[in-house]
């Protein structure tokens, strides 16, 4: 089975309902999600409960656009989602200093359920899939090295 | 801890509705199905300490390293490069 990705940019505010907790945060299950940049490249992930506390999204073929990992049936239930056709996949960005060494969570995407809002970080069972996926790969243009 | 045996085959049950069974053995390896509500999740204990790791890393970078990660994707832009294009 295959899962559609989106790629429609989110234009406004929308409020995530974590079906369970993000692993290492338990308690907080809502969160708004927002695009940063204009093309929705970046999304910010900020937990109502806890407004310091923000995740760095970005949606997965925005810079995967071959990631298509295998997803069990319950996910769907577990999001009250009718099929896993429509759901979304965001990845989790790990960003440092800037676009060159940030890293991408493949094998733990957040999965949403748009006609429910509601989300829940999936563990892929596939360790080809890695926590710490470079965005751009290591032959990067020269404008995008770092002169540090 | 509860320390039981059980042969290929057998469960062992927790609570009301959790089922843990055996399903090969085969050296140091061992193939166990675990049945559980969907409510809750189940987990390689490694895998599961490597995420909270790793989300722990993602959480809340820097507003310096967001505004020069949206930087590079503009400059990209600007250059009419695809920050998505991969080799």
């Amino acid at each position: 089975m295959t899962t559609m990705v989106i790629d429609k940019v989110p234009s406004q505010e929308r409020t995530l309902r974590f079906v369970e907790p993000l692993p290492g945060f338990d308690g907080l299950a809502e969160f708004t999600l927002t695009a940063i940049d204009d093309r929705g490249l970046l999304l910010s992930l900020r937990s109502v409960q806890e407004r310091g506390l923000r995740f760095v999204l970005t949606p997965a073929d925005s810079f995967f656009p071959d990631y298509q990992p295998e997803l069990a049936p319950v996910v769907s239930d577990a999001l009250g989602a009718a099929s896993l056709a429509d759901v979304e996949l965001l990845l989790i960005l790990t960003i440092s200093s800037g676009l060159v060494d940030a890293t991408a969570n493949m094998r733990a995407p957040i999965v949403v359920a748009p006609e429910t809002g509601q989300a829940m970080q999936v563990v892929l069972d596939d360790e080809a899939q890695s926590m710490n996926r470079r965005l751009i790969p290591d032959r990067v243009p020269d404008e995008l090295t770092s002169d540090e | 801890m509860l320390i039981l045996t059980r042969r290929v085959g057998e469960n062992v049950i927790v609570g009301d509705d959790i089922v843990i069974s055996v399903i090969e053995v085969r050296g140091d390896a061992v193939r166990i199905g675990v049945q559980a509500p969907r409510t809750l999740s189940v987990h390689r204990e490694e895998v599961w300490l490597e995420l909270q790791k790793a989300n722990a890393r993602a959480a809340s970078p820097s507003e310096e390293a967001l505004d020069a990660t949206v930087t590079d994707l503009l400059n990209n832009e600007r250059n009419n490069e695809d920050p998505r294009k991969r080799s």
